[in-house]
């Protein structure tokens, strides 16, 4: 986080000293801020100018809200006792840790308003992240040192709580995250003050991993990946008959953005 | 050109900080006794104290191991094991007595008030470690952390893994495994009891000893190769542990090892799979 926002404002000082020398080549000769709301969460953006051609953007984005409930996870036998999970609260997030991104803006035209953009977005890449509150339902001294398991050798999963007591979980795309899309708008535009963009296209995510962690090793905790390998029967059947493993292969998601850019000058 | 370099400073903001944790097999110090780790195996069994002695290790770290040819009668012991020092060509054996070696002809002197010396004679192996996992693993090692997970039995397809943090402490760990279904007999928890491990020593001569609070130590056996190692023992006076087979791999930094070992147990006629993850530190 602090990495992205330490970019984004070396990257606005040096392109306020790139301006003025490329007053004469129309490039970087104007800097937009805007706001962002999307499949990204909510965001801040900075955008210039690199010819009547091309526009870069840069900005980060994050999802402010969370899931905070209770959900059912039944109970369970652990440690010689029955652990009452059946009001366990949860809090659950979107684009945990937020993304940072960097886009570039092709129009076909001077002055057309559609435009193909191509770029990254950058960042945890944690899609979704859960985090169930144990603490009540377990005793201290197995926080982080009592884990169940699932599966066998490389496909085995093992899950504990932290040393806090919370179990987490996430759904976890690639850290660099190629974006292609079209959209419709130019960021910046020496005409008007304010302006309206819209973005579609797709994530290049490279697939996704549905994860927990284990804590006894570690106390950053060791993700273990769930595979369909992993998911096998008390007869050593698959349960979940491969999809898992043909879902998280999906290689893109949907990205869709709605911005609204502020000329500075 | 300062265009291209603020863009290249300016991605470099934006990649991700790995780091390498460097190669983790970095050689150790040298344990105490390296230079004198020896085998002695007599041609002829010497008989100390109406017991016949097959061999005696002398180990890189100090460490002494006897091995007696007699077979293992009940509540008898085939192995010595303890700590030697040496000075003055002769070996100080912990509880047991001096070992003088002269040439192939070995001389044997015992603690015990009146004991007479017992020369015999023997093949004099000096012992070698040729790579750094070798030299790394063989010395002495005190259980730390341990992680044991069992799985399969009763569990199905699922299983279980508990951190012990203060060594291969039985008591918790049949507590444990009670508390999981697996239910310990008075009887069996008593001999458990007895196998909380006090030390671990590996030889370069592929000797591996186990030190226990209340029971007679262990000899096994193992190799290493690279990171995979195997070792073995008679695990007859073992409750649920039906092959003293395990398999593994071992890892170091700094002066701790990891072990991860493999092997298989039986209880109310189910079959278990046991992992134990071992953090050893070294002993002096």
């Amino acid at each position: 986080m602090k990495k992205t926002v330490t970019f984004i404002a070396a990257l606005a000082v040096s392109l306020m000293g790139l301006t003025a020398r490329a007053q004469d080549k129309q490039i970087a000769n104007h800097l937009a801020v805007g706001i962002t709301t999307g499949l990204d969460g909510i965001g801040l953006e900075v955008a210039l100018p690199m010819s009547p051609y091309v526009q870069l953007r840069t900005g980060y984005s994050l999802f402010p809200f969370a899931f905070k409930g209770n959900i059912n996870l039944g109970k369970i036998e652990a440690g010689g006792s029955t652990r009452d999970l059946t009001h366990t609260p949860i809090k659950a997030s979107l684009w945990h840790g937020g993304a940072g991104k960097l886009l570039a803006d092709i129009f076909p035209g001077r002055n057309t308003s559609f435009h193909f953009t191509v770029g990254a977005y950058m960042g945890p890449g944690k899609l979704f992240h859960a985090s169930a509150d144990l603490s009540g339902a377990l005793d201290p001294a197995d926080y982080a040192t009592m884990a169940v398991t699932y599966g066998q050798g490389a496909d085995k999963i093992s899950i504990s709580t932290d040393p806090k007591g919370f179990v987490n979980a996430d759904i976890k795309v690639g850290v660099v995250r190629p974006y292609v899309g079209i959209g419709f708008g130019r960021a910046v535009n020496p005409d008007n003050r304010v302006r309206v963009t819209f973005d579609m296209g797709v994530l290049i995510t490279g697939g996704f991993k549905v994860q927990s962690y284990s804590y006894l090793r570690n106390p950053k905790g060791d993700p273990s990946v769930l595979t369909s390998a992993a998911l096998i029967d008390d007869e050593g059947h698959q349960i979940d008959n491969g999809w898992i493993d043909k879902i998280c292969g999906f290689p893109i998601m949907p990205m869709m953005k709605l911005n609204v850019f502020f000329r500075l000058f | 050109m300062k265009k291209y370099i603020f863009w290249a400073l300016a991605a470099l903001l934006m990649v991700p900080v790995s780091c390498n944790k460097g190669n983790q097999d970095n050689p150790m110090d040298e344990p105490a006794t390296k230079d004198l780790a020896q085998v002695i195996t007599f041609k002829t069994a010497a008989t100390v104290q109406a017991r016949d002695i097959q061999s005696i290790e002398f180990t890189e770290a100090s460490r002494y191991i006897v091995t007696y040819t007699v077979t293992k009668a009940e509540g008898d012991n085939n192995i010595l094991f303890g700590s030697y020092t040496y000075s003055n060509g002769t070996f100080h054996l912990s509880g047991f007595g001096h070992v003088t070696i002269n040439g192939t002809e070995v001389t044997i002197t015992t603690d015990t008030t009146g004991g007479s010396p017992v020369t015999a004679t023997a093949t004099i192996t000096p012992t070698t470690t040729s790579d750094t996992p070798h030299d790394n693993l063989c010395r002495n090692w005190k259980v730390g952390k341990i992680i044991i997970g069992l799985s399969g039995g009763s569990f199905g397809a699922a299983g279980i893994e508990k951190v012990f943090n203060n060594g291969i402490n039985m008591d918790q760990i049949c507590t444990w495994m009670d508390d999981n279904n697996i239910t310990i007999s008075e009887e069996n928890r008593e001999t458990l009891l007895k196998y909380t491990v006090k030390e671990v020593c590996v030889t370069g001569a592929g000797s591996i000893a186990i030190s226990f609070s209340q029971a007679n130590p262990f000899l096994g056996r193992y190799t290493l190769n690279n990171s995979n190692i195997s070792f073995s023992f008679d695990s007859d006076d073992i409750p649920f542990i039906t092959s003293g087979q395990f398999t593994g791999t071992v890892s170091f930094e700094g002066n701790t090892c990891l072990v991860i070992a493999q092997a298989s147990m039986v209880h109310n006629e189910k079959t278990y799979n046991a992992t134990f993850e071992m953090t050893l530190t070294e002993a002096i």
